[in-house]
């Protein structure tokens, strides 16, 4: 399963934003004064213990329950396709062909 | 109270991020570098996570000596927008070059910040760090005054850290948070203190517990039990749901239930992954938090490059945290050992959040 395919799950089950996040990057500039950002996709910026937060000027906001935010709307597959929010069933589903995916690899490596 | 436990989709959502993750860890991309610019501080909290075994009056590195990094292994290798320097001490403020280095990588193309204790951010200081291109900053606010003073074992430092934080405010632009350590004399107030936080115009806000390292280890007043953990969890998670503060954990250990919950993303110690840090003494390691034995070079006689691209493997190849507790753990897959930070010198795990909430 490609990163599009997992991102594209996680989604699903309104956990994308705890995965990867958009963030800003800074445009070089030989003026001392604060640079200017625009936008990117990224792997997550994670709150370092004796960090900073990343400088992108956000403030508060609500924080959904996950499940209403998956329930917001379909969600776009790398192949075009819309897809809806995933049941506890397909969950457990995925999960275990995750599983047999690992056990298989697992076993490969074994021999 | 229990803690809360894992359900499916939270389950599926970790074994789903960690085929991510590791993706991560592949790429060993540099995104963020401190640079431990003084051990010297004017305070001296009794939770400070410095390593109390260095000595005190080890010399602040030369500025010169960074840059040096910088210019010849850091730039040439990364793209500098990308990448965020974090001043880390001690107490940055207590360096007067502090606007030259700041002035001196913004000029490179790097983004800035610093974590402070606000004892000497003036407003004057604070504008003079901010055209030199500061983009963000911690304070440390840990609670009341009682409580803040006590930790900071100091009369003046819970106003010092106010007015900080509000000539921060007063900044357009500039990205801040307020830190807090939770400890148990606020753990009974901490509803009080967040409403006094929002009436200050807070609007971020991260929680860290005290870990057994340091001068922490030693103080039973600063270490939270099992149930005041899992109730900060809940409060964490109740305060996010309001939506009327940022709040979040701090990067701390696998939170099981309340993953995705009380932090903005899953858990994971990007410690030597995708954070670097150079030390006062030249040491080369992940994060500064983590102790000093974990250092992979040393600057004066290492390239900070080779050291990073080939001799972080225990930070980026966890496989040895798997002893002890942590062998037979059916969570180790996402939690892989826990924060580097909290590894002592044996490599042994000195605390775990994940059983702290079972």
């Amino acid at each position: 399963m490609n990163a599009k395919w997992k991102i594209a799950i996680l989604a699903m089950l309104g956990l994308s934003t705890a995965a990867c996040c958009s963030t800003k990057k800074a445009k070089k500039s030989e003026d001392p004064k604060p640079v200017e950002v625009e936008d990117q996709m990224d792997d997550p910026r994670i709150m370092l213990m004796y960090g900073v937060p990343f400088p992108d000027g956000q403030v508060a906001r609500p924080v959904e329950d996950v499940v209403t935010e998956a329930e917001a709307g379909g969600v776009p597959f790398p192949d075009g396709r819309v897809a809806h929010p995933i049941t506890e069933e397909e969950a457990q589903k995925v999960l275990e062909e995750i599983k047999a995916e690992e056990a298989k690899r697992a076993a490969e490596q074994a021999e | 109270m229990k803690g809360k436990r894992l359900g499916i989709r939270k389950h599926l959502g970790l074994k789903l991020f960690k085929g991510l993750y590791d993706g991560v860890v592949e790429r060993h991309e540099l995104r963020t570098l401190f640079w431990e610019c003084t051990l010297r501080c004017n305070l001296k909290c009794r939770h400070c996570g410095s390593d109390c075994r260095v000595d005190v009056s080890e010399a602040d590195m030369p500025l010169a000596d960074f840059l040096k990094v910088l210019d010849e292994e850091v730039t040439p290798n990364v793209d500098p927008a990308k990448v965020l320097i974090i001043f880390s001490g001690g107490e940055v403020l207590v360096r007067k070059d502090l606007e030259e280095a700041g002035r001196e990588v913004t000029k490179r193309g790097y983004m800035w910040g610093m974590v402070t204790n606000g004892m000497s951010l003036s407003r004057e200081r604070l504008h003079s760090l901010v055209a030199a291109g500061l983009r963000s900053v911690s304070v440390s606010f840990d609670g009341f005054e009682d409580v803040h003073n006590y930790i900071r074992q100091n009369p003046d430092s819970f106003e010092r850290a106010r007015q900080a934080v509000a000539h921060i405010r007063e900044i357009k632009g500039l990205t801040y948070d307020v830190i807090t350590c939770a400890t148990p004399a606020i753990m009974e107030r901490l509803d009080e203190w967040k409403e006094f936080l929002i009436s200050e115009g807070i609007e971020r806000w991260r929680i860290f517990s005290v870990f057994p390292a340091g001068r922490a280890k030693r103080d039973e007043t600063l270490h939270l039990n099992p149930e005041q953990f899992r109730t900060l969890m809940e409060f964490i998670r109740k305060t996010r749901k309001e939506g009327r503060i940022n709040l979040s954990y701090a990067c701390e250990g696998f939170l099981g239930g309340y993953e995705t919950e009380v932090r903005d993303n899953f858990y994971m110690c990007t410690a030597g992954v995708t954070v670097a840090s150079i030390r006062v003494n030249g040491d080369i390691s992940g994060c500064t938090s983590v102790r000093g034995n974990y250092a992979q070079g040393n600057i004066y006689k290492d390239r900070f490059w080779d050291v990073w691209q080939n001799r972080f493997t225990p930070f980026r190849d966890r496989e040895w945290t798997k002893q002890d507790e942590c062998a037979d753990c059916k969570v180790w897959e996402f939690c892989r050992g826990g924060g580097m930070h909290l590894r002592d010198d044996q490599g042994k795990l000195m605390y775990c959040h994940y059983n702290m909430l079972r």
